[in-house]
């Protein structure tokens, strides 16, 4: 089972943005710890996170412990996904290959966080912050991102050629196609559309 | 022609270098977000184009997307930015924006992807070198960067309303702080010599571009200042007062400028350096500390000093107030005279300007204004005037403190005293508008008081009969009473004006070896007035100029107004002198504190 932590310096600020229902049902999740962060060893941050697969941190904590760096380099290493949420984010970022996520206090205390704390345990998301930012529509950004390298034709460490995103595309969709033109690719985002619940 | 390319290698690869291609110079810039730590987008995009103070370019080039998510519009974010940062000076500099995105994706992913549609935005899918040749020679020679467009004119105003779906900040402390700098960024605005503030977190940040530009003040600022020339100079500000600030912003600017405003005006400025990471019961106490050391002629108080106090269930739950209040009623417990002005962005302030502040004698409050209020340059003023005039107040009714101390060392000795805080609850209550129903019900008390205590204590007898008589003052209650004689000593001559049914009467005191003519005067008589005038020549041995200044116009006075209605037309300090100069050394010698 995937494991998530929560941890947020102020355990009240998540009643700003939920109700105390949806609250009662993240505390029932298994899966999920809800942390202060009072106990978190600063030196030994492993001990504290190490059986969790996606940590959900706010900047506060992060700032004032001064643990930004060294939090997002041990999830880098450990290849765990993080989730840096704060009312001061403007923009979310999705960064480091999708294993990474700034988001707004707001965006990440939402009705559907829960469910996604359920469905992540199940091992059952293919790309969970993706998933957990666009729903059923979380292939959207990657066929973007396929189309754009298509459109500029300049490849680099992530696809390497034209032929790693055929390759790509035809693995999250079960395709066998051998092209995809930025026509087939605006109809496949069209289609992706449809299905994403908000973004 | 000068091209500014933006990307993150993600435009046609004939982008991705510094060259020159037909007459036109393509400069090549990568944006891309560090690996580490955690990048605001906007405070990224803020230091990596500030180079554009420095440079000017004849278009700008960019993808929809700068980051790996091309959903996150970073592109678009980054043309607003460039459309709403005046120093970078492309507020009208022809974009182009490069990538295979449909404006449908656009405009349902991006909030504000409308901007698209604005003045010299212009988009393209096609990929090729020669079409983007053909297209920045187009734009070259029908759109170039006309400098007559201003924030003001219909293109820009344009611009900014496809922004008015940009997300504003989601927390109430982000819009708390954002509210802050708003009013430290305006105040800063209209004084005549802006300070240095320390660098905002907020100016980096979209939204607060956005609604600096939206609410800007006119482009006739320098007409504006002309008219209301160095409005940090507040004249006539009584010597030696002190005003102290109380707001965990106060770092944020705050500190600054009302230091600088106290600097010019003469007055004397500290700030409660509260620190973010205390929590609240710490804070509160920090506070507390900080007030008992610190003399103040104006606490400046912010009433929401923690995080805590933006979470309503907390509050609630805790049975806690805001901070601010705790904070309150701290300094009215210590003093009830200390003058407070409530400084707040909330508009809840409102809510308790019958209520809280009433009880506390608040003397007035100052409303920090927010982005969303709107305001005009002179409606800004305004609230600037409402700190100015809040501050002359305090400063005028901060002596009423040592008239508060005065009243908490006498009623240790005599409790009955403590009548007269109605008049110091009345003079904050007036806030010196010198209200006519307050002053004369300040007068009542005072006099009343005066009156009170005299008349229970002393009484004139008259002894003899023609040439043996005299008027004695005797002490009641008491076996060897005979204070003094009066006969020869006091006087008194009675005016009658022709706009009142009641003399104005004037005492006099000589001394029995005076050989000065009586004319106009007469004998004192067994009345009111006389019994006041000798306890207080001959009991207390009140200096005859005293009494003259400090008594007599009030008795006078009260006399007239408790009997027909009439201006209490006295000043504020006339009641001070009359209970420093008259009560005070009465009740001193009686209870002998003086001696103490």
């Amino acid at each position: 089972m995937n494991k998530t932590i929560i941890l947020d310096d102020r355990p009240e600020r998540k009643k700003s943005h939920i109700s105390d229902s949806v609250i009662k049902q993240l505390e029932e999740c298994t899966s999920l710890s809800i942390v202060t962060g009072e106990s978190i060893n600063s030196d030994n941050i492993e001990v504290s996170f190490d059986r969790y697969s996606l940590l959900a941190i706010h900047k506060s904590w992060l700032d004032n412990k001064g643990l930004t760096n060294k939090i997002v380099d041990y999830c880098k290493r450990n290849r765990k996904y993080l989730i840096i949420f704060s009312g001061g984010i403007g923009q979310s970022l999705l960064l480091d290959n999708y294993m990474r996520l700034n988001v707004n206090s707001a965006s990440f205390y939402t009705d559907r966080l829960p469910l996604f704390i359920e469905k992540y345990a199940s091992n059952n998301a293919t790309a969970p912050l993706l998933e957990f930012l666009y729903g059923e529509g979380w292939r959207l950004p990657i066929l973007m991102e396929c189309r754009n390298y298509l459109w500029h034709g300049v490849y680099d460490d992530k696809y390497e050629s034209e032929e790693a995103i055929i390759n790509h595309l035809n693995s999250i969709f079960h395709k066998q196609s051998d092209r995809y033109s930025i026509s087939d690719m605006n109809n496949m985002i069209y289609n992706e559309i449809l299905k994403t619940k908000s973004v | 022609m000068r091209v500014l390319v933006l990307h993150n290698n993600n435009l046609p690869s004939f982008l991705l270098w510094d060259k020159e291609e037909k007459d036109i110079s393509f400069v090549s810039k990568v944006i891309s977000l560090p690996q580490t730590d955690i990048p605001d987008f906007d405070s990224f995009v803020c230091e990596t184009l500030a180079f554009l103070k420095e440079e000017v370019y004849d278009a700008i080039i960019l993808p929809y997307n700068t980051t790996n998510n091309p959903i996150e519009y970073t592109g678009l974010r980054i043309v607003a930015h460039l459309r709403l940062t005046s120093q970078w000076n492309c507020l009208t500099t022809p974009i182009l924006l490069l990538g295979p995105d449909t404006s449908s994706e656009i405009l349902q992913f991006c909030e504000f992807g409308s901007i698209i549609g604005s003045f010299n935005i212009f988009t393209m899918t096609i990929n090729t070198e020669v079409a983007v040749v053909k297209m920045l020679k187009w734009i070259e020679s029908c759109h170039s960067n006309d400098k007559t467009i201003t924030t003001e004119s219909f293109e820009y105003q344009d611009f900014l309303s496809r922004m008015k779906n940009l997300s504003a900040p989601a927390n109430y402390s982000t819009h708390h702080s954002l509210a802050n700098e708003w009013a430290i960024m305006r105040w800063n605005e209209m004084i005549t010599m802006p300070v240095t503030l320390p660098n905002h977190e907020f100016e980096n940040m979209l939204y607060y571009k956005y609604l600096r530009v939206l609410y800007s003040f006119s482009q006739n600022m320098k007409k504006w200042k002309k008219e209301h020339k160095n409005i940090e100079t507040i004249e006539n500000i009584p010597k030696g007062k002190k005003l102290v600030l109380i707001d965990d912003e106060w770092e944020k600017g705050w500190s600054q400028i009302i230091s600088h405003i106290a600097e010019s005006s003469g007055f004397s400025f500290t700030s409660c350096e509260i620190k973010k990471e205390w929590d609240r019961d710490e804070m509160i106490n920090q506070v507390k500390h900080f007030i008992d050391n610190t003399d103040s002629d104006c606490y400046l108080l912010d009433l929401r000093l923690h995080d805590t106090d933006f979470d309503s269930d907390y509050l609630k739950r805790e049975k806690k107030k805001l901070s601010g209040y705790a904070i309150l009623d701290y300094i009215k417990q210590n003093n009830i005279a200390n003058p407070v002005v409530i400084f707040s962005a909330s508009n809840k302030v409102w809510n308790f300007k019958n209520t809280v502040f009433k009880e506390e004698n608040v003397i007035n409050y100052v409303l920090k204004e927010t982005p969303e209020s709107a305001l005009s340059a002179e409606e800004s003023y305004l609230l600037f005037i409402d700190f100015v005039n809040a501050l002359r107040t305090c400063f005028v009714l901060s002596d009423l403190k040592l008239f508060a101390n005065k009243q908490k060392e006498l009623s240790v000795f005599y409790p009955d005293i403590k009548s007269l805080n109605e008049t110091i609850h009345l003079l904050l209550l007036d806030k010196n508008e010198k209200n006519n129903s307050i002053y004369k019900a300040c007068l009542m008390n005072l006099m009343t008081f005066l009156e009170e205590y005299i008349k229970d204590r002393y009484q004139l007898q008259i002894k003899g009969e023609g040439s043996t008589r005299s008027l004695i003052l005797v002490e009641k209650n008491k076996k060897n009473n005979i204070v003094g004689d009066v006969t020869g000593h006091v006087f008194v001559s009675r005016e009658l004006k022709s706009d009142s049914k009641y003399p104005i009467i004037t005492g006099s005191y000589y001394t029995a070896t005076s050989t000065e003519a009586i004319s106009t005067f007469s004998e004192l008589e067994d009345n009111d007035f006389g019994v006041l005038l000798s306890v207080l020549y001959i009991k207390y041995g009140v200096n005859p100029s005293c009494i003259n200044n400090h008594f007599i116009p009030l008795k006078n006075l009260r006399n007239k107004v408790s009997h027909e209605s009439g201006k209490v037309d006295i000043s504020y300090q006339a009641f001070f002198d009359f209970y420093f100069k008259i009560i005070v050394p009465i009740i001193e010698q009686d209870y002998k504190l003086s001696n103490q």
